[in-house]
């Protein structure tokens, strides 16, 4: 029994464009406070959903219930229950970050006193205060994510989309507008963030995987890497940290046994059935001039887990 | 209507920051004013001319004389026939027949038939003709006793006869350069920017954010036609013979088709450049068909038909007869009415076509 609230419940949820299908049956929920992962290649129907959720697009068929809208017929209700922050810097490049935040804030009717305090609850949340009389468009990368946080959040919107909000900016930025995430998730906001980012899928507490327009897997970093297709019974992930690693990667693919062999952090992740012992492999590169000094067995990483789904994928389509 | 107070207020923000948009408001168009006003005075030279002589006089000879150093005359053909001269005139093969009649040698008085339908033209050789013997009024007078006189005609074009035909015309062409070119590129801008998108998914409402970016545009197109009249009234002496609150009222149908021309070229540019090649193709018609330059009734049929559905043909009408012939809205309903009915229908079409790309 899920006893939170859905912040998002998306049931059959369809787009067409003329012969296109641009969304393809799209089921899932996402619950309140939860930081929603939505992943997925370009085109795959990512930005066509998200424009769909809020309020810009209407769905052919299906639904979708944002804060309790139906998107289709309540866009208006939707469009106030939703904070929007883009990957392109949606903000006016010559106006100050104070004539931004208060433009933004006006849209959503705020004015007066209560502009003045959600600006200031704005500002001390993403820690502004001191680039207020500034430019935006003068603004380092990461200072304008913020700055285009802070517009989201100016009429204190219940769910937020960030349409990869970290493309482009520094490690340090990126790491402290995460923990930003957190501290918002933390305070009830529901968060729906794509990414190209591995490392940030692996921070959201659910995600959906959409693949071709339809969604492929969902469910926590966990649940997806315990997927039986990901870590079949009969197969063993193991690590080698190996000299010349990208050598022995090419050398490897003599190996026919292995199923996948890839490089990470200077390390051979490997993919093998159970009756390949590590030792048959390690001896196998020793005897090729390599030196080998460790060996590990290893979980599958979340991009192993898109990777071997979208193959499969490949791989019943081609037989169809 | 949510939300036009507050773009108009950023829009306003906007253009107080940008140089560029003040000096193309406020300095471009006096300076076309300026290039304009004064391209006419360097234009008109060498004029052919053809000469009905039927004095045969020392006078008519002097006369002659006088009207060649000018320069704004080139007799090309003398002695013709009163009947041949106005055929020429009629072909256009000269566009001035001076008639030197039998008795001049007593009256001292000649007539010249002017080709009116090249505006500028026409009115510099009627001023020539009327300043002939200003320079040396004294000293001629005491030849003749009286000075000889040379009274104009304008054929085809009567309506020509005044000074300054021109800055009427210029304050619709900038007024339409400004309107369209400032809306256009502000929202284009916002598409650009990326700025539109994260307008759209805010509760605001298409109308009031159309109508919030371009009222400070028409704002200023209104403030831009006083300037023009100033600086016309100051430098080239033009007078608003009619209504100046009934040309303001007149203008605004016509501000209304512009400001739509803008946003319909915004729903198709993608970005700026694209724009600007828009409004240059609006522009050229707008300049060449609508009787600013050429009157309309010289053109080839289709091109007349063409003119017709170009805003600037009807204001044209409207700011003529204002400024020039004193008229007012019981002469000029006509084009009000067509320049109100284009806006009914431009408006129409902008906002459809701006609501299917922001949604």
């Amino acid at each position: 029994m899920n006893t939170r609230k859905n912040a998002i419940e998306i049931r059959n949820l369809y787009k067409k464009f003329g012969s296109f299908t641009a969304v393809n049956d799209l089921s899932f929920d996402v619950s309140q406070g939860q930081i929603f992962g939505f992943l997925g290649p370009n085109g795959s129907g990512k930005s066509t959903t998200i424009r769909m959720l809020c309020g810009l697009l209407a769905p052919s068929s299906g639904t979708a219930i944002v804060n309790g809208y139906d998107v289709g017929r309540q866009s208006r209700d939707v469009k106030r229950s939703i904070g929007y922050m883009s990957q392109a810097f949606g903000l006016y490049k010559d106006l100050t970050v104070a004539e931004n935040l208060s433009f933004y804030g006006s849209l959503y009717g705020l004015r007066g006193s209560e502009l003045r305090r959600r600006t200031e609850f704005v500002v001390e949340v993403t820690n502004i205060k001191r680039f207020l009389d500034r430019d935006a468009g003068k603004l380092s990368g990461g200072w304008k994510q913020r700055l285009a946080l802070a517009t989201a959040l100016i009429h204190d919107p219940p769910i937020i989309f960030l349409d990869e909000p970290t493309a482009g900016i520094d490690p340090v930025a990126r790491r402290s507008l995460w923990d930003l995430l957190f501290e918002l998730s933390g305070q009830g906001k529901t968060l729906f963030v794509t990414t190209h980012y591995m490392d940030e899928a692996e921070r959201c507490d659910y995600i959906a995987y959409i693949y071709n327009s339809r969604l492929m897997t969902k469910g926590t970093p966990r649940e997806l890497k315990d997927n039986p297709l990901v870590k079949p019974a009969d197969l063993k992930r193991f690590s080698l940290a190996v000299s010349q690693p990208s050598l022995a990667l090419k050398a490897l693919k003599e190996y026919q046994k292995l199923k996948d062999a890839t490089l990470v952090e200077a390390e051979l992740h490997l993919l093998a059935p159970l009756d390949v012992s590590e030792e048959a492999v390690i001896q196998f590169l020793r005897d090729r001039g390599f030196s080998v000094s460790g060996c590990r067995s290893i979980e599958p990483s979340l991009e192993d887990v898109f990777v071997t789904l979208t193959k499969e994928i490949e791989r019943q389509e081609a037989g169809k | 209507m949510s939300g036009f107070i507050a773009f108009a207020k950023k829009e306003i923000m906007h253009i107080k920051r940008d140089p560029i948009i003040i000096f193309f408001c406020l300095v471009l168009p006096c300076i076309q004013l300026l290039l304009l006003g004064f391209a006419i005075d360097f234009d008109v030279r060498h004029v052919s001319t053809a000469v009905v002589d039927q004095s045969h006089s020392r006078e008519s000879r002097e006369l002659l004389d006088k009207l060649h150093n000018t320069q704004y005359l080139d007799i090309t053909s003398y002695n013709l026939s009163r009947h041949e001269a106005l055929r020429r005139l009629d072909k256009s093969e000269c566009k001035i027949v001076i008639v030197i009649p039998p008795d001049y040698a007593r009256t001292l008085k000649a007539q010249a038939l002017v080709d009116g339908s090249d505006a500028q033209v026409s009115q510099r050789v009627v001023a020539a003709l009327r300043n002939l013997y200003t320079a040396d009024a004294a000293q001629t007078a005491l030849r003749y006793r009286q000075l000889p006189q040379v009274n104009a005609s304008i054929l085809y074009n009567p309506a020509a006869k005044t000074n300054i035909f021109m800055l009427p015309g210029l304050i619709g062409i900038i007024l339409q350069i400004i309107t369209i070119v400032l809306t256009a590129l502000s929202i284009v801008k916002e598409k650009e920017q990326g700025t539109m998108e994260q307008v759209t998914v805010s509760p605001v409402s298409i109308m009031g954010m159309m109508l919030g970016k371009i009222m400070p545009y028409a704002v200023m197109a209104l403030c831009e036609v006083q300037i023009i009249l100033y600086v016309s009234w100051l430098i080239f002496d033009l007078h608003i013979k009619g209504s100046w609150l009934q040309l303001m009222i007149m203008t605004i149908p016509f501000l209304m088709t512009t400001l739509s021309l803008g946003i319909f070229i915004s729903t198709l540019a993608n970005n700026q450049g694209q724009a600007f090649m828009m409004v240059i193709m609006i522009m050229l018609p707008s300049i060449l068909l609508s009787g600013f330059v050429f009157p309309t009734e010289n053109l080839p049929l289709p091109l007349q038909m063409v003119s017709q559905i170009v805003p600037v043909t009807h204001y044209l009408l409207i700011l003529r007869g204002v400024i020039i012939r004193g008229v007012g809205i019981l002469e000029l309903w006509q084009p009000t009415c067509v320049l109100l009915g284009m806006a009914a229908i431009l408006i129409i079409v902008a906002t459809q076509k701006f609501r299917q790309q922001v949604v």
